[in-house]
Formats: C-alpha cells, structure tokens, sequence
C-alpha cells in the first residue's frame, strides 16, 4: 500500500456512541482516515460503492440485520476487508466466529469494563485495520473452501495405523479462523493429535472448537492443563493463555496451560507452543505447520522445531489470506515446503503415511 | 481520547435506549397481567440493556456496565422462557432502569459513575440471587437446550453454501453482464467503481415491520435549533421591513412588487419549514405518563387502567417541555383524588378498575390534551365550603353561579380539597400551577365533571408558540398585538356609543350586555384613571372575552390582522405585567403582545375585592 495514501476506514455500527468512538479511535493514526459511517446495513449498502473504503468495520449485532448476514450479502457482490466488532458475550463470540466464515477477515472485542480496555481495542483496531488492508480478499475468497467431511471407510485399511509422528502442530493469526477451519475439513479422525494456537480473545476459542467440532463430526476442544495427547484428538489454545506440550514418563505426553507474560505480542503465542515442542524434545515425532497471519510470531519456534527434527509446513503465499508469519518462517529457513491450504492435509498424509480407516 | 462531545451523546442515546426500555416494560407488565407475554418484547429489553453495557463499556463506567450486565444475564435466561418472567423481576428491572438513568442524568457533570457504586450494589445481587435460584431451577431438564439451540443454529448454516462457492453464481446473477467478476486481476479497483450493490432484501425476522424505510435522522443540538428558528424569525421580520420600507411606499416599482412578493414566498415558506422542526411527537411524554400511572396505582393500590390515544400529535417542543409538570399534576389528581378505592367502586355499581384516558387531538389551531377518569367526580359542596372558608366566594352567592365557575375554583392557589394530604397530592399545590404553566404557552385549561362519572380536564394549546395569530391596534402612539383567539367582536365607535356610569367608569351596549369599557393605559397601570380625554381620540371598541367575561379595550387605530414573531419580552419591561411578548412589525415598530386574559381575570378579581370592600 502507498505509504501516502490513507487507508479508508467505513464503520457500520447501529450506536451511534460506538461509531463516535471507533471514529475517534482510529483516526488517532495518521494513516487511517474514516470515510463513511451507518447505522444498518441498508444504508450501508447504499453507501459503501459510492465512497469506495478499504476497510470496512462492521457491528455484530445489530437490530433487524446483523453484522453476519449482512457480511453473506455484501462479500459476493462486493468484496472486502472487513473487521467485526463484538461484545464478549457467548452470542457475539458466536457471530464472531460465523463471520470469520463467512469472508470477514478479522475481529476486535468492544471494551467490556475489565481487562479489555479502550485502550487495548484501540490498539488492537488500528493494527488490525491495517492488516486488512493489505489483503487480496478478492483472491482469499475463491481460494477458500471448505468440505463437509463424510467419512468414508477404507476397506483396505489397517485396523490401526502406526506412524513415526504423534503431533501435529499448528499455528496461524489474522485469517487463521477460516484456514484451520478448511484444513480441519478434510482431517480423518484418526489423525494424531493436533494442537492448535490461534490467535484469538477467551470465550472465543471455545466457540470456536465447538463449531468445527459439530461441522467436521471430529474431537475438538478448547485446551484444559493436564489433557492427553492422543490420536483423534484437537486441542485449540484457550484465549489469554499460552498452550505447550509437556512430555510425560514413557510415551504419553499432555498439553500445559501457562500465562506467562505475552511473547511477540501475544498469549497464546505460536512461538511458545513451538519452542515447548522442542524443549521437551518431541521435535522428531512432531509436523510444524504455519498458516496465515500478521508478524513473525511462530517463525522462529518453526524453525527450532526443523532444526531439531521436526517436519515443517507453511501456508503459501496465493493461499494465505496475510502472507506475513509464513513468510517469515520461510525466509528464516523455518518451512520446508511452502503448500496452499488444500495441498495441506494430503501433504501431511503423506508425512503421516497415513493407512487410517478413512480416504 | 473520549471528551464531553462523546460523553454527552452517550447520555442523550443512553436516555433515549431507557426511554424505550421503560415502555417496553411497562407494556410486559400488561401482558404479563394478560398471561400473553411477547417475546419479541423480553428480547428488545435484553436488547436495551446490552446496548448499554457495551457503549458504557467504550468509558470504562464500570458501574453502568456491571449493573446493565447484571440485567442483561437476567434477560438471557428469560428470553430463552419467557414463562418464567414475573411482576418480580418487572419490578426489579424496572429499578435497574431507573438507577441506570439517575446515573446518565448526572453524568455530564460528574464525568465518572463511581459514586453510584453503592446503589448499584444494592440491585446486582437482587439481580443476579434471581438468575442463579432461576438456573438451579431449570437447570436439570433444560441442560442440553441451550447447547442444542447453539448447534441448531450451525447446522443451519454448514447447509448453506460456503461464502467461496457461493460467490460466482451471486455475482453472475446480480450483477450486470458487462462487469464479469475477473477477482485474479491485479488492478481489481477498476471495476469496483462500476458496482452497485443490488439492494439487499429486508429481512422479516427484526423485531418491527414498520420500520421498512430507512430514516436518515441526524441530531441537532437545541440550543442551534433555537438559534435558527429564531433567525428565520428575524428574517420574516427584516423581509417586511424592506418590502413595507417608507422609503419606498409612494413608489411605483412594477419589478421590485413581482420580486418581493416572490421574496415574501420563500420567506413564508421557509418559516413554515421552520415551525415544523419546531414539531415533536407528544409519544415520550405519553410514555413518561404511563408509567407514572402504574406507579401511582402501585401506591395507592388502586386498579388503574389507561388508555392513550393520539401519541402521533405533534406540538411545539417548547410547549411539550412545559407540559411535563401539569400532566404530572393532572394524573396524580385524578389517581389520588379522583378514582375512587376498590371497594367504594365496587359499592357503587362501578367496575372494580378505575380508567384514566389520556388523549390528544387536533383542534383547528390548537392541540388538546385531555384528560379523563371515570372516578368520583369533583364535589360540588366541598368545593362551595372550601371557596368560602378561602374568602372567594360570599354566602349565598353560590346559587347564581355556574357550576363552570365553581370548578374553576380548584385553579385557585393554594386549593385542595382533599382531605388528607398524601405524599401523592393534596398540598394544594398543582393545579394553580397547571393554569399558570399553561398560561405561559397561551395555553388554556378547561375543567368538566359529573358526580360519580368522573373529571375531564382539557388542556388546549397552540399548535406552535413561536407565531400568534394577532389584531394590530394602536393607543396613543404604541402599538399592541391582542390574539386573535380572545377577540370577540372589533366595533366602530362612530357606530356604537359609550355609557358613562360616573366620571370613571364607563360601559358600552353589546348584545344586551353592559361590558365594562377600559384602556390598556388603565389596564396596565393602576393609577390612570380613564378621563373623557383619553377616549376622545379613540375610534374603536375591540371586545375581548375570556371565560364568560368580557371586557371592551378602546384604541384609536386598527391596522390590521397578521401573524408575528413572539419575541420575549426585554429585561428591563419584565416587571410589567400584562404582556406575553413582543414583536416587531412590517413597519419596524416594537407592538406589544397583550395577554387579554390576565387583563381579564384581574379586571374581575379586582372589582369583585373593591364590591366587597364597599359592602363591609
């Protein structure tokens, strides 16, 4: 993007005390300027083509249209960034993660009187709206699919298979909802266990799990200190703390919950999942996979994790709706093959040697 | 980051999100008592409550945000089994409602709610003892629902086709052929221009129908509005001052009469605009009305039950602003004093709930509020021996009077009847407050009532207080406005004649009636005493009437009819009393708006004390 140039903010929030607000968040950055507002996606719709913004950041609920429906409407016809707004409530965190599937490209928490301040959104908001920005939604769009998994039974598959890995490990940011989602599409059951570290704020993650959950009929689960690792299992890294891997006497190993203070940024952390895989040295029986996201978290702990043994994935840069943490990785020698979402669970297949009971 | 701009929209739209709350809970209260509680209602509340929690959220109010959230949690539950809302948690909701509008009310000042902590924390355990004695309840057999409506809804939507797949084939069918979508090319903004987005279906499942169009309001502050209103009022006076200018009266200007008279339509137009920013709906006061009767009725534990009509009436905002305390006045009256209790209905052959009628209507120029209940009546006899304790009325004089003139003893300051004085009403204070807040926006209160049948009181007011509809006259040398509404008949002296009774009082003949002829020089000052000089100039007779009285003002000039400008009064002629205002006419003179009525009522009082005075 032009460093002259302004991003163009449009907000759609039905409180006008919020837009108020959001206005005068952002446009405390230099480089973001708020072209339009509206208070319901009527209006918005009427808007938004004349003033044309780059971003667009839109409330989850509002009355009569909410911020997801008016997203499934608006993306096929009008592609772009958009960047939901939300309460903490169990029903935002809902609509906020239903919008992530329906093409939005990120989320912010409003202020909620505790921990999130005005100040953390706002933080949070511009850096976002940027990110947004710099994306190819257009292209992100036709890339994304998603397939409900049937499972089919292998009639000539092994009653269980044996392989060298028992870990896959992933970690992915900003358009992170809808690349796990699209990977975790199309895993088997019996895959090993995956742990996964998505950025995202608490209450959301547990909604996030239960949804993939009930779509892709697989075992996923928001993290809790001391579960097991075991084959068939998902563990999603709770908000506000970090998600590593403990190695227990024999071969039985378990997640860990920490909340240590936050590393690049963040908790969880990528980078701290990665690390603890190789500090607990079950970096050869363990698949590193980078997915999309804003920074560099994760880059190093990948390429920790190859230097140590470990099999290494990262999103490639037509796929990755912000090609910035692979990009990172790969540039540091992190990623041994670089692959498009849909590239992703055969490649590990075949890492896997996968002779499960499902094709 | 956030200063008082921000702050004080919060308050105003928090004000307004309370406002409707407040209805909306007075309205589950009916239907509860109905066993039909609306869902749609139990959600908006929720609504409400979330809306607040997360703007104030935006101000780090953490007491506002606590307390709506503790209302909020409530409402989750509810909503979800609306079998289980109760008169109790009405109750409650309704004191979070109004902890959490004392709160915004004062928040402009105070810039914080931390002050409010301790009543907050008085209503959040209520709250919260309520939604926690609710879920141990319902606990048992509910537990898999509220997970299966989550899944419900997700299933719904893996059925759809994912956003990705979807999107050629909503592109190819709503958007025109000409702009194929081609997402793989770089310079994509191209085409993006071009696209309009089809308009988008409204979906039904909102929670009002009526609200198909998009209203695009915007917010004024008053303090501009007034500002333009009067500037516009300033214009229509200074568009008459150069159009009607002396200089040019004798001139014979073909052109300029065509342009000013097309000036002088714009002018008109605009102002008409103007009068009708100026218009608001009588609905929030109305809704402030409805909850004031549920509360009474909770307090006097009377059954009260009120119908409103007319709420659409609109009237001018400053009028509505004077209104609120009468109304109040009124109601509190017709509950306290005017229903009587249930056992006395009952004893009286009345159906055991009392009915209070609010309406509004239009009437020609005026808007009428009344209202209605169908209690007791006023008491004829009370109100005779109360009049007469008071020293305004004599013995015996009460059977020439017209029952009007004795209801219209309860405008009299310090009036009351009841007897037993209640927290309620029965200080005598209020209806003498009524008239006179009326009075203010020329307004007029009228009282009608029939033993056992109830008490109407019916307030009529100008549709808008900023114009008044006047007869132009001149005395001496100034010139006075007299409403149009209180002239009763204009006569030409050269025609009809007038009686002197002795050097100082004088009457004159009109439909067999002697109608005392005065001065608006006398009116206005005590101590000019009308001698035959001060008529001798004079031309004409206008004869005002205010409830059945009349008087006859002489002038030596009418000009005409128009509708002016009021203007307030300048500071230093506010001592004097008489005028409603002032206005500046066509010709640049100041003419002084008369208030006949209080000419009239003080004409009488007056005379009546100086009678009295001579009998003794």
């Amino acid at each position: 993007m032009d460093n002259n140039k302004k991003i163009k903010v449009f907000i759609v929030d039905d409180q006008r005390v919020v837009r108020n607000v959001i206005r005068k968040m952002i446009t405390t950055d230099p480089q973001i300027e708020v072209v339009g507002e509206a208070s319901n996606p009527f209006e918005a719709s009427e808007l938004i083509p004349e003033v044309e913004p780059d971003v667009l950041t839109l409330d989850v609920e509002m009355p009569r249209m909410d911020g997801v429906e008016f997203l499934k409407k608006l993306m096929p016809q009008y592609p772009i960034p958009v960047i939901m707004v939300s309460s903490t409530t169990e029903e935002g965190s809902e609509k906020a993660i239903q919008a992530m599937q329906n093409g939005a490209v990120d989320f912010v928490t409003k202020p909620d009187g505790g921990a999130i301040t005005l100040e953390s959104t706002q933080e949070e908001l511009i850096q976002k709206i940027k990110n947004a920005s710099t994306v190819n939604i257009e292209r992100w769009l036709k890339q994304v699919k998603y397939k409900s998994y049937a499972p089919t039974l292998n009639p000539t598959a092994v009653k269980s298979f044996k392989s060298k890995y028992n870990l896959i490990a992933i970690g992915a940011s900003t358009g992170g909802v809808t690349a796990i989602r699209q990977v975790l599409s199309t895993v088997p059951k019996d895959f090993p266990c995956i742990v996964i570290t998505q950025h995202m704020p608490p209450g959301f993650t547990a909604t996030f799990a239960k949804g993939v959950s009930k779509d892709y009929g697989l075992d996923v689960r928001e993290a809790k200190d001391q579960d097991l690792i075991q084959t068939g299992r998902i563990y999603i890294a709770p908000g506000d703390y970090h998600l590593i891997v403990n190695r227990r006497n024999g071969n039985t190993h378990t997640v860990g919950l920490t909340r240590a203070e936050k590393v690049n940024g963040h908790r969880p952390s990528v980078d701290v999942l990665f690390h603890s895989i190789v500090e607990n040295k079950l970096a050869n029986e363990t698949i590193g996979v980078i997915l999309t996201g804003m920074g560099m978290d994760g880059a190093k702990g990948l390429l920790a994790m190859r230097e140590a043994g470990s099999r290494t994935l990262g999103e490639s840069e037509q796929s990755a709706l912000i090609y910035g943490m692979p990009k990172v990785a790969y540039e540091l020698g992190g990623v041994e093959e670089q692959l498009s979402l849909s590239q992703m669970v055969p490649k590990l297949k075949t890492y896997l040697n996968y002779s499960g009971q499902y094709v | 980051m956030l200063g008082e701009n921000e702050l004080s929209d919060l308050v105003l739209d928090s004000q307004e999100i309370l406002d409707k709350a407040e209805g909306i809970l007075i309205q589950l209260e009916k239907d509860l008592a109905d066993k039909t509680v609306n869902p749609d209602k139990v959600n908006s509340l929720f609504r409400y409550f979330h809306t607040l929690k997360g703007n104030a959220g935006f101000f780090n109010f953490n007491v506002i945000v606590n307390l709506a959230h503790s209302a909020e949690s409530l409402l989750e539950i509810v909503r979800n089994d609306n079998a289980l809302l109760d008169q109790k948690m009405i109750q409650l909701f309704m004191e979070a409602r109004d902890t959490l509008y004392e709160i915004f009310s004062h928040l402009n000042e105070n810039k914080t709610d931390t002050m409010y902590k301790d009543k907050a924390d008085l209503l959040i355990p209520r709250l919260f003892y309520i939604k926690e004695s609710l879920k141990t309840e319902t606990q048992e057999p509910k537990k898999e629902e509220p997970r299966f409506g989550i899944f419900k809804k997700k299933i719904v939507l893996t059925d759809e086709v994912p956003v990705a797949e979807k999107q050629p084939e909503a592109v190819n069918t709503e958007l025109p052929k000409e702009t194929p979508p081609t997402p793989e090319k770089t310079n994509s903004e191209k085409s993006i221009p071009e696209k309009k987005l089809t308009p988008i279906p409204e979906t039904t499942n909102g929670n009002s129908s009526t609200q198909s169009t998009v209203k695009r309001d915007i917010r004024i502050e008053t303090d501009k509005l007034d500002y333009l209103l009067d500037m516009i009022g300033e214009l229509v006076i200074a568009e008459s001052l150069v159009t009607q200018n002396p200089d040019i009266k004798e001139l014979d200007l073909p052109n300029f009469s065509i342009q000013s008279s097309y000036l002088r339509k714009v002018v008109r137009n605009l102002q008409e605009v103007s009068l009708q920013l100026r218009m608001i709906t009588l609905e929030g006061l109305f809704n402030k009305m409805e909850r004031l009767v549920r509360d009474l009725a909770q307090k006097t534990g009377k059954k009260v039950g009120l119908q409103v009509t007319g709420k659409e009436t609109e009237i001018d905002k400053n009028a509505l602003e004077i209104l609120t305390d009468p109304l109040v006045h009124i109601i509190r009256n017709c509950i306290d004093h005017g229903l009587e209790t249930g056992a006395e209905r009952l004893a009286k052959n009345k159906p055991e709930t009392g009915h209070i009628k609010i309406e509004a209507t239009h009437s020609g120029n005026e808007v009428w509020i009344i209202i209605s209940d169908d209690g007791a009546g006023l008491d004829r006899d009370r109100i005779l021996t109360k009049a007469k304790s008071r020293g305004l009325l004599k013995e015996g004089e009460e059977e020439s009077l017209k029952d009007e003139k004795i209801w219209d003893f309860i405008f009299q300051p310090g009036f009351s009847t009841s007897e037993k004085v209640t927290d309620i009403s029965g200080r005598g204070v209020g209806l003498d407050i009524v008239r006179r807040n009326i009075a203010k926006i020329n307004g007029d209160v009228e009282v009608k009532t029939q033993k056992d049948k109830g008490v109407s009181f019916i307030l009529k007011l100008p549709l808008t207080i900023a114009i008044i509809e006047g007869m132009v006259v001149t005395f001496n040398g100034v010139f006075y406005i007299i409403p149009t509404i209180d002239v009763k008949e204009t006569l030409n002296l050269a025609e009809s004649k007038i009686d002197y009774i002795d050097q100082d009082k004088k009457v004159i003949r009109f439909r067999d009636q002697l109608i005392p002829v005065v001065s608006v020089e006398r009116l206005l000052n005590h101590d000019v005493s009308d001698k035959n000089s001060n008529l001798e100039n004079c031309l004409y007779v206008i004869i005002v009437e205010y409830k059945n009285n009349s008087l006859a003002l002489v002038f030596d000039g009418i000009i005409g009819n128009q509708s002016v400008v009021i203007k307030p009064i300048p500071d230093y002629l506010k001592g004097t009393k008489g005028f409603s205002g002032c206005t500046i006419l066509g010709s640049g003179n100041i003419g002084m708006i008369l208030d006949i009525r209080f000419f009239i009522n003080n004409y009488y009082k007056d005379n009546k004390e100086s009678e009295v005075a001579h009998g003794q």
